[in-house]
């Protein structure tokens, strides 16, 4: 392995060492191998670089910008009366006057038909481009000719082209105003954030930690995985192909649709799990959803082939009087609202389910022997190391009561729960706005009967009336037969839901109570609190106050 | 108009974003000769060198006799100055011409298409 130096303090008469760099790009990659490393100084390098040189699989080439200097603060000094700088190390197809006069498709770096390149912490953009009968079609930052060439790029940037990154892996990347694409294609994005164009991740294979805000026709569209992704706005939140796609654990925001799966197929297929929608127009739209949630839309758009296992049960929380400062998501969750915070997408998950929700890891586990490799194993040092990545914090939601007092919830009560005041027999302790659902997760010893009761308030129709759920297995089933997925296993015919309806009239306190017999340790999963309609489901839903 | 359900209308706009979709990603003719030769298993690549100073790439050919097609890319170059001594070239654009496998199109030729002083701006992030 030979290293490299490129500067434009360089010449490409040298020999490419540290005191005698090259001068350009494109003369350096006619002067390496595989498994070559070239270090690049900071400066704006004007080259349509098309590269010549790959190369193997086990001995990749690295084009390394170094930006911080690491390299060249040990060079000569670069000219009289001079020293290098820190900066960006900038390739750009576009010429003085950041245009493009070429009449083809503009790109900076495209790495053709060679294999095995790296790009590390180069900023690249395709310069504009000029319309017209021969004008450019297409301009590139980065581009691989198929994920089949396997290219990668670290901690790069791509902006103002066509395409940002085209047929490359990516991590730590930031691809911003492509037009068209800022992620096309590319077997795996991890911690890459794509902001703007048509599609901002656009028919990848995976997706982890990535973060899309304003795709025009979708934020992840066509990815196969997406997992521990946010995406803001867009036609789109999320969107699979086929039924063999899954998204884990991602939230939409503000999107018309937040959620697509299995779009190429009539089954619900896709599997959307541990996920959330938010002010999107419609929620979901076909899919296997588990333990979704979504709040403050318009409609779940449900299709009649999607299939809502578990964790939805028919009711979704909403957001009330949100306008008028009462509590809301959006109040509450605070985190949500201030996008350096969302720039951290490992938090999502935490965000999400909570730091110590093991089934829901498993079950996640389970998914990821779909892929060809876990998700995790990244295969490549710089991507394990990502700093994001490996970020550690616990965030849940809370309950903010108007400024009062807050409450730790927990990741598993989404409604829009208020502490309303000291707990008495004549006072509510307690309200669940509007459609809220308030789960509680429940632990019980061997053998021991369980019951739960609950005096609540209500005054909606008569149709629509607080109840109190039990969900739990009609027999508990062995490790063995679960295979450690307790979660998976518990989306079918195994689970029995037990659900006492309020009988009484509205406007009056009642008293509701449910109770279950369970043989095992854990056999009831879960307690609910929320409305349930009698009749006809278009009743509406009120607050139910708690003693 | 005729009354659709919420469903309904639902797929309609699907199938739409579908149809935009795939007419937005649907690679031009140009870009569908290309991967004919790339992806051909008598693929052929063959870069030409200038053999005067820092033996410029001045362009490759990509043929395959199977698909009966070639293209014959032409790399224009801007020269790099310093001081009134030529220190680099950088391609800053190439051009294709097609072909069939025997065709006679002529190899790419060292082109110049201008000179300026070399930059050593560097951009803060």
């Amino acid at each position: 392995m030979a290293v490299y130096y490129v500067s434009k303090y360089g010449d490409d008469n040298n020999n490419g060492s540290l005191n005698l760099p090259f001068l350009t790009i494109d003369y350096a990659d006619t002067q390496i191998s595989a498994g070559d490393v070239i270090y690049i100084a900071p400066g704006v390098y004007r080259e349509s670089v098309q590269f010549g040189v790959g190369g193997t699989a086990g001995n990749h080439v690295k084009w390394i910008g170094d930006t911080d200097l690491n390299q060249f603060s040990q060079a000569s000094p670069p000219a009289a009366s001079s020293s290098y700088e820190k900066g960006v190390v900038r390739v750009t197809s576009a010429g003085e006057n950041e245009s493009y006069d070429g009449a083809n498709s503009a790109y900076a770096l495209y790495t053709y038909t060679k294999q095995y390149i790296e790009f590390h912490n180069i900023h690249a953009d395709g310069g504009g481009q000029k319309l017209g009968t021969n004008g450019a079609r297409s301009s590139y930052s980065f581009r691989g000719y198929s994920d089949t060439y396997d290219i990668y790029a670290f901690n790069c940037l791509a902006q103002g082209a066509t395409f940002g990154f085209r047929n490359l892996s990516t991590a730590n990347c930031i691809a911003v105003a492509c037009g068209q694409y800022g992620f096309y294609q590319g077997e795996k994005h991890v911690n890459s954030i794509g902001i703007g164009g048509y599609g901002t991740f656009y028919q990848s294979d995976l997706c982890v930690d990535c973060i899309a805000i304003g795709g025009g026709i979708g934020c992840f569209w066509n990815v196969d995985k997406q997992v521990n992704c946010a995406a803001f706005g867009g036609n789109t939140g999320f969107r699979c192909y086929d039924q063999n796609d899954f998204i884990f654990d991602s939230i939409a925001i503000g999107s018309a649709t937040g959620f697509m799966g299995s779009f190429n197929t009539t089954a619900q297929g896709t599997v959307i799990s541990g996920s959330f929608s938010q002010g999107c127009y419609g929620a979901v739209y076909k899919g296997n959803i588990s333990n979704f949630r979504w709040g403050a839309g318009s409609y779940r758009f449900v299709s009649s082939a999607a299939n809502y296992p578990y964790g939805w049960d028919g009711t979704a929380f909403g957001f009330q009087n949100i306008d008028n400062g009462d509590v809301g998501l959006l109040y509450s969750y605070d985190k949500l609202i201030n996008i350096a915070e969302v720039l951290k997408p490992t938090l999502l998950n935490k965000m999400v389910r909570g730091a110590s929700d093991s089934n829901h890891d498993s079950d996640r586990a389970q998914q990821d022997s779909s892929l060809e490799g876990p998700y995790t194993n990244y295969e490549l040092e710089d991507i394990a190391n990502s700093p994001r990545l490996l970020g550690e914090r616990t965030a849940s939601f809370h309950l903010n009561d108007n400024g009062l007092s807050k409450r730790d919830i927990g990741p598993w009560e989404f409604s829009t729960t208020e502490i309303t005041s000291s707990v008495s027999q004549s006072t509510p302790g307690f309200r669940i706005l509007g459609e809220g659902i308030q789960y509680f997760e429940i632990g019980q010893s061997s053998g021991s009967a369980i019951t739960a009761s609950v005096n609540v308030y209500y005054t909606s129709s008569a149709t629509m009336k607080p109840s109190i759920t039990f969900k739990y297995f009609k027999s508990m089933p062995s490790s063995s037969t679960y295979n450690g997925n307790l979660f998976a296993y518990s989306t079918g015919s195994q689970l029995d839901i037990q659900t006492t309806i309020a009988t009484a009239n509205q406007n009056t306190w009642t008293n509701i109570a449910v109770s279950a017999s369970p043989s095992s340790n854990d056999q009831v999963l879960q307690l609910q609190l929320h409305a349930r309609s009698t009749g006809s489901a278009t009743a509406s839903f009120s607050d139910i106050l708690i003693q | 108009m005729a009354d659709y359900t919420l469903e309904e209308l639902q797929q309609m706009l699907v199938e739409k974003q579908q149809e935009e979709a795939i007419a937005n990603d649907t690679p031009t003719v140009f870009e569908t000769y290309e991967k004919s030769i790339v992806e051909a298993s008598d693929y052929e690549e063959i870069y030409i060198q200038y053999t005067g100073s820092f033996h410029t790439r001045l362009g490759y050919i990509a043929k395959s006799q199977t698909e009966d097609k070639k293209i014959v890319w032409q790399t224009y170059y801007i020269n790099e100055m310093r001081n009134g001594k030529l220190v680099g070239r950088s391609p800053q654009n190439r051009v294709p011409t097609t072909g069939s496998y025997n065709s006679v199109i002529p190899d790419p030729t060292l082109q110049i298409i201008g000179s300026r002083e070399v930059d050593t701006t560097v951009m803060k992030g």
